[in-house]
């Protein structure tokens, strides 16, 4: 009992160093960073957005995929996968005024699921890059032309990825916290990993990919659920980069409620399983810088969250007054310290980022022992679900995120 | 509200550290006492560098402490009411600080959009220099396609008198605007100079006018020097318009 839990106590902190590592990197790569530079030819681009009823959201994101500046071709294909709200006529009513912007029906097909629709929208264009968006972001006009100027400077990028910031961040404290930790764990641990490892990982949206890269690894796996963390591996593997840049920025709608939020996060969950299986098979993943990447996962999506639940266990058992085993550690203090540790990281980026107010301040205080808890939850319905759909022999269905009706922008 | 609820946060937790007997409290005491002075000082971007580095020290401190001297539970506990005074004490100062810099910077940008909307300076009427600049650009643009004549005159002011300087240049204000033609010329001015552009006029015109100017001006001050010097030349687009500025200031 000592061994075990002096181990969990070793390996929480290394964690947590590593953690904290990462996020100063991440600080100092912000600090540092400046746009890239403008560059003398602009490759074509397709813009794909996966759509599946999104009728709610869908106007005020062309409205501002119309406004997007970019010097070479760019044409924007929404993939419609057989919405049955009005999606279609909003944005058949864009692609009559505008150009550029086209409406494709995407044919009925299994897997159902985002990969799918992607694969489909790639074989259906032939530009030098594509950039996908989700049908509820709304990028910002030089985004996309950013994107397009790292991915070209940097040796050996498969593309590149931008910083997806919370468009509903005032709605509720769930939209709130998803913000927040968007602003750790998405940007600035993206940004941290890319400053110590050269590593970038793809975010589902806002992320810009050259066509020769995606087709010499076969396109998408119409079998991940979280298709981005998949494709991250498999072009890390191949010896490509990613770079990260934190000014390319799309705003995106967050859900609004515990139950969508938990729907959209066991799925991710859940896709991170199946990678993490396909990785225990393919010992391509376990090698070079690749190796970060698939320990990353390992420890993110399962250890930490299971030395969570024991830190929070052993917490719980010592105020209760229940004898523990005596080991030679001060167990209270080394859990309080992860806390400081977790909530230190969140304040660096609210600094970072010039969000700081007492509101988002308090938020920050209260998030390990609320929001973070529900990741515990998260990981028991997501192992579920998953070796229930193994015993079953059956895939997971895709669970589109839900969409909120936000204000209509002029 | 905000700052009221943060200074009462901040007095809160600093009386806590002084009124609680927890381990550490004198140690505690001095280093939010010189903290406080510290992040006061220091440049902005540093605050929170500050702040948050002396909290995970103090728990890297206990931590280490706790490990070689301390495993009892009911000491440990003790340490960490210790450390969340400390922190509270130390994040409520930061957010205070942040919060009165933030008014600061409203007011600043406030004052800089107030200043571009003036038109006028308060005392003499005289065009604020940024309206100089906005309505001179529309004059030089119709005098270059019309191809007229316009000049820019700078009136030196060469008071010595430092009691007296600020009034003989509203004098002098008051008499360029008397001088000049109402909603045809314009007219601003700094701290030691007044500029004119004096549009669809030759150079014997400009005379005339500073003339007259003169005349006005020995009117109201009894100076034997002329309080002023007076530089001008022709400009006939905004190029010229801003070296003659650059020149001038």
């Amino acid at each position: 009992m000592n061994i075990l839990i002096t181990a969990t106590v070793v390996l929480f902190w290394i964690l947590l160093l590593f953690y904290s590592a990462v996020t100063i990197s991440g600080v100092w790569y912000r600090l540092r960073f400046q746009n890239p530079p403008k560059i003398s030819h602009y490759p074509s681009v397709a813009l794909l957005i996966p759509a599946h009823n999104e009728e709610i959201v869908i106007e005020n994101t062309l409205r501002a995929m119309a406004r997007l500046k970019y010097e070479g071709q760019l044409d924007i294909y929404v993939l419609d996968d057989s919405s049955k709200d009005g999606t279609a006529n909003i944005v058949q009513e864009f692609a009559e005024v505008f150009s550029r912007i086209h409406y494709i029906p995407v044919p009925q097909g299994n897997p159902k699921g985002k990969s799918r629709v992607l694969n489909y929208g790639l074989s259906i264009t032939d530009s030098d890059y594509f950039v996908v968006y989700d049908a509820d972001n709304e990028p910002e006009p030089r985004a996309l032309e950013k994107l397009v100027q790292a991915a070209e400077i940097v040796q050996n990028a498969a593309g590149a990825v931008g910083y997806v910031k919370t468009k509903n961040v005032d709605k509720n404290v769930l939209t709130r916290m998803i913000a927040l930790e968007f602003q750790v764990f998405q940007l600035l641990m993206q940004c941290g990993r890319w400053a110590l490892f050269g590593l970038g990982s793809l975010a589902g949206t806002n992320m810009l990919l050259r066509r020769s890269v995606i087709e010499e690894l076969g396109g998408y796996d119409v079998f991940a659920l979280a298709e981005d963390a998949e494709l991250t591996v498999r072009l890390t593997a191949a010896g490509y980069k990613l770079p990260v840049v934190p000014t390319s920025r799309t705003w995106e709608q967050e859900p609004e409620t515990l139950k969508a939020f938990i729907k959209q996060r066991t799925r991710w969950l859940t896709g991170n399983l199946y990678l993490l299986e396909k990785s225990l098979k393919d010992w391509s993943h376990w090698r070079g810088r690749t190796f970060i990447l698939s320990m990353q996962h390992l420890l993110t999506y399962f250890i930490f969250v299971l030395m969570l639940l024991i830190s929070d266990l052993f917490f719980i058992l010592s105020i209760s007054g229940v004898d523990m085993p005596i080991i030679t550690a001060p167990l209270m203090i080394l859990w309080f310290m992860t806390y400081i540790v977790y909530t230190a990281q969140l304040l660096s980026a609210i600094v970072i980022d010039r969000n700081v107010s007492p509101a988002n301040v308090l938020y920050v205080l209260i998030m390990y022992f609320t929001y973070a808890q529900i990741f515990i939850l998260l990981l028991a319905l997501s192992l579920t679900k998953y070796t229930w759909s193994k015993l079953r022999n059956k895939t997971i269905a895709w669970d589109k995120t839900q969409r909120f009706k936000g204000r209509v922008h002029s | 509200m905000k700052l009221g609820i943060l200074i009462l946060l901040v007095l809160g937790f600093g009386w806590a550290l002084f009124s609680r007997v927890l381990p550490f409290s004198t140690e505690v005491l001095i280093v939010a006492g010189i903290s406080i002075l510290f992040m006061t000082i220091i440049h902005e971007r540093y605050v929170f560098l500050y702040g948050i580095s002396i909290i995970l020290s103090y728990g890297a401190f206990l931590t280490i402490y706790a490990f070689f001297f301390t495993q009892r539970p009911d000491l440990e506990l003790m340490y960490v009411y210790s450390h969340l005074l400390f922190t509270g004490f130390i994040l409520s100062f930061w957010l205070l600080l942040n919060q009165i810099k933030q008014i600061g910077y409203e007011a600043s940008e406030l004052s800089r959009q107030v200043q571009l909307l003036q038109k006028y300076h308060g005392e003499t009427d005289i065009l604020t220099e940024n309206e100089f600049s906005e309505q001179a650009q529309w004059v030089l643009k119709t005098t270059e396609r019309r191809q007229e004549e316009a000049w820019f005159v700078e009136i030196m002011i060469n008071s010595k008198n430092k009691r007296t300087e600020q009034n003989i240049k509203e004098s002098l204000e008051r008499a360029t605007l008397s001088t000049i033609r109402p909603k045809f010329d314009l007219a601003t001015s700094t701290r030691h100079s007044i500029y004119l552009l004096l549009k669809d006029i030759d150079e014997d015109g400009v005379r005339l006018m500073l003339e007259q100017y003169r005349d006005k001006v020995k009117q109201e001050l009894n100076l034997l020097d002329s309080p002023y010097t007076v530089r001008k030349e022709q400009v006939s687009n905004l190029n010229e318009l801003s070296r003659a500025l650059g020149k001038a200031i």
